[in-house]
């Protein structure tokens, strides 16, 4: 083409562009409503919803520890005789519910993983972070929408593993009903736990950025790091042990108060503690780093 | 109107922008051209907030990004056409984007049917082709109607009609005032859609010209013609002081006559002309010559 044509071309471009385009003027001015923290909770809640890992990740998280619960419970009734001769064995009843809850405890560090380390490999953080620039209140959306989600799932889970388990665990007289002392506490703390894994979850996805590092890492933290730290020569082991996680969920699902940890208030402070302070510390990060 | 401000970033050890300074002004398409790796991107991300000049400063209709609080009302942005979550759809891209702009109600069909995917609109974006992928995210860009916008290269991908498509929205998005950038490496490409131009090499300004100006200077002059009298026309045109060489294709490349004087002199010795055009090649070659300097990649064996 001549720079004559090119000329042309353009001029004739720009008429016959304005029939296939409609585009009005509109300006919202600077000052209008900031976008609201609802606005961005619903924004979140959409790309939650609109994909299907979230639905298989949940399926996960559900499934499988409602059955691992139900099968030790039915081979712990159906040895008990077995079982009560050993002197040393001892059962919580009520700790044994959740014993299925590994799994669920990873699928939702993951799921809580995905919310934002999706965003990073795909590169959709990008438009995420143009179109509010605000980083704080994207992650604020973030931690609420999981973190709401997780705690909802994570307590129907904990209720639905709770029941069908001690039913069958009353077949041998051991069984403890939502009354029964600690009970209600076990089962909301069992779902809440879900929670603050997600929230780890995001946390960590904010931190590393890559999916596969930040599953390592909650990995790491809940599963891995407390064998790691049993094996430290006494009295080492349980000084450290006792403000992980796992060990402070333990002492908060069970019937007894382990001695080796901290008090129930204490490993209730540390739970929350772990999501809030690694939160802290991506909120950080994510308002000095380039996107 | 987009003010850029003797900007400098620097990645590692790295200085992909340097002192850049330009202005994009509304009412016209401007073009954003550079060799890879020359800075248009990353000069981009810096417009949009994303990357934080070490130095200068960046205002978008006067105000810096970060103040926006509805940033998809001002400016909208096409960076990376592949930056979408595949598993989602189209219309949930848009929905969750839209919203988390307070936007509600029929902007994301509308936008959709404007860019022609209506009837994927319910499909993952995942199987889309990079075309489609290209009009989801212009699609986005034109969300909030904004003022400004900008696009990074966006014809990648696109078939024959789509790149057509684009230039006519760009030049119907210009001529309703609105501020147009979009970065291309391809000259001609720019010298088709755009009214200026912004040339930038290894994070520097190289030209900063309306296009004609450019391509006027890249041509200097230089014409092809193709006539089967090349020997006679050759001759005579020697005689009127041109300078004439073989080019490619048995055309003659004329320098130093305009256009209309060729063709008095052929129709006064009655020699049939077959096509007459400015040489485009050589506006390449201005382009190259230009930005060579500054090319941040080069294959072995490639000229220096």
């Amino acid at each position: 083409m001549s720079t004559a044509t090119a000329t042309e071309a353009m001029g004739a471009g720009s008429g016959a562009g304005r029939e296939t385009v409609t585009l009005t003027g509109s300006n919202t001015p600077l000052g209008g409503p900031p976008a609201r923290f609802l606005d961005l909770l619903a924004a979140e809640w959409i790309k939650f919803r609109s994909v299907r890992s979230t639905y298989w990740a949940l399926l996960f998280a559900a499934v499988p520890s409602i059955l691992v619960g139900i099968l030790i419970a039915q081979n712990v009734s159906s040895n008990w005789a077995n079982l009560i001769v050993h002197p040393d064995f001892k059962f919580d009843a009520l700790a044994s519910s959740f014993d299925g809850f590994e799994f669920s405890q990873l699928v939702m560090g993951v799921l809580g993983v995905l919310v934002i380390s999706a965003e990073y490999s795909s590169g959709l953080i990008r438009s995420t972070f143009a179109a509010t620039p605000q980083r704080r209140a994207v992650l604020a959306a973030k931690t609420v929408m999981i973190g709401v989600l997780a705690l909802l799932c994570g307590e129907i889970l904990s209720f639905s593993v709770f029941f069908p388990v001690q039913a069958i665990m009353h077949k041998v007289g051991v069984g403890v009903s939502l009354g029964s002392p600690g009970a209600l506490r076990a089962v909301l703390i069992a779902g809440f736990y879900l929670a603050v894994l997600a929230l780890i979850g995001l946390a960590f996805g904010v931190l590393l950025r890559h999916t596969a590092w930040a599953i390592c890492a909650v990995f790491g933290l809940v599963f891995i790091l407390p064998g790691v730290i049993s094996a430290f020569p006494a009295p080492w082991g349980d000084r450290i042990g006792k403000f992980l996680p796992t060990d402070c969920l333990g002492q908060l699902i069970s019937q007894q108060p382990h001695a080796n940890d901290l008090s129930r208030p204490w490993s209730f402070v540390m739970i929350v503690a772990y999501p809030v302070v690694l939160l802290a510390l991506a909120n950080y990060v994510l308002r000095r780093r380039d996107a | 109107m987009i003010e850029i401000k003797d900007i400098s970033k620097r990645y590692g050890g790295k200085l992909a922008v340097d002192g850049l300074s330009f202005a994009v002004r509304p009412g016209m398409v401007t073009g954003f051209l550079g060799p890879n790796g020359a800075g248009k991107s990353t000069t981009m991300r810096m417009i949009l907030g994303l990357d934080e000049p070490d130095r200068g400063e960046i205002r978008i209709d006067g105000h810096r990004y970060v103040e926006f609080k509805r940033p998809l009302y001002r400016i909208g942005a096409l960076l990376d056409a592949t930056a979408v979550h595949g598993g989602r759809s189209a219309r949930a891209h848009l929905e969750a984007l839209a919203r988390s702009n307070g936007m509600r109600g029929p902007r994301v069909d509308a936008v959709l049917e404007q860019v022609g995917l209506s009837e994927v609109a319910a499909k993952r974006v995942g199987g889309f082709s990079l075309g489609m992928k290209q009009r989801l995210g212009i699609a986005a860009a034109l969300l909030g109607e904004p003022q400004v916008l900008m696009f990074d290269e966006p014809v990648n991908g696109l078939d024959p009609q789509g790149v057509r498509w684009v230039r006519e929205l760009f030049r119907s998005l210009a001529t309703e005032g609105r501020t147009v950038l979009v970065s291309s490496h391809l000259l001609s490409e720019m010298a088709q859609t755009a009214d200026h131009l912004v040339v930038i090499g290894r994070g520097r300004l190289i030209a900063d010209t309306g296009v004609e100006e450019f391509v006027d200077a890249g041509s200097a002059g230089r014409i092809l013609v193709r006539t089967p009298y090349a020997g006679d026309l050759a001759r005579l045109l020697v005689a009127q002081g041109a300078r004439v060489e073989p080019a490619e294709r048995a055309m003659l490349a004329v320098t130093g006559v305009t256009q209309e004087r060729i063709g008095d002199i052929a129709a006064a010795h009655g020699l049939a002309i077959h096509e007459m055009r400015a040489d485009r090649a050589s506006l390449e070659e201005a382009f190259m010559e230009l930005t060579e300097e500054s090319v941040e990649y080069r294959a072995a064996g490639e000229p220096q």
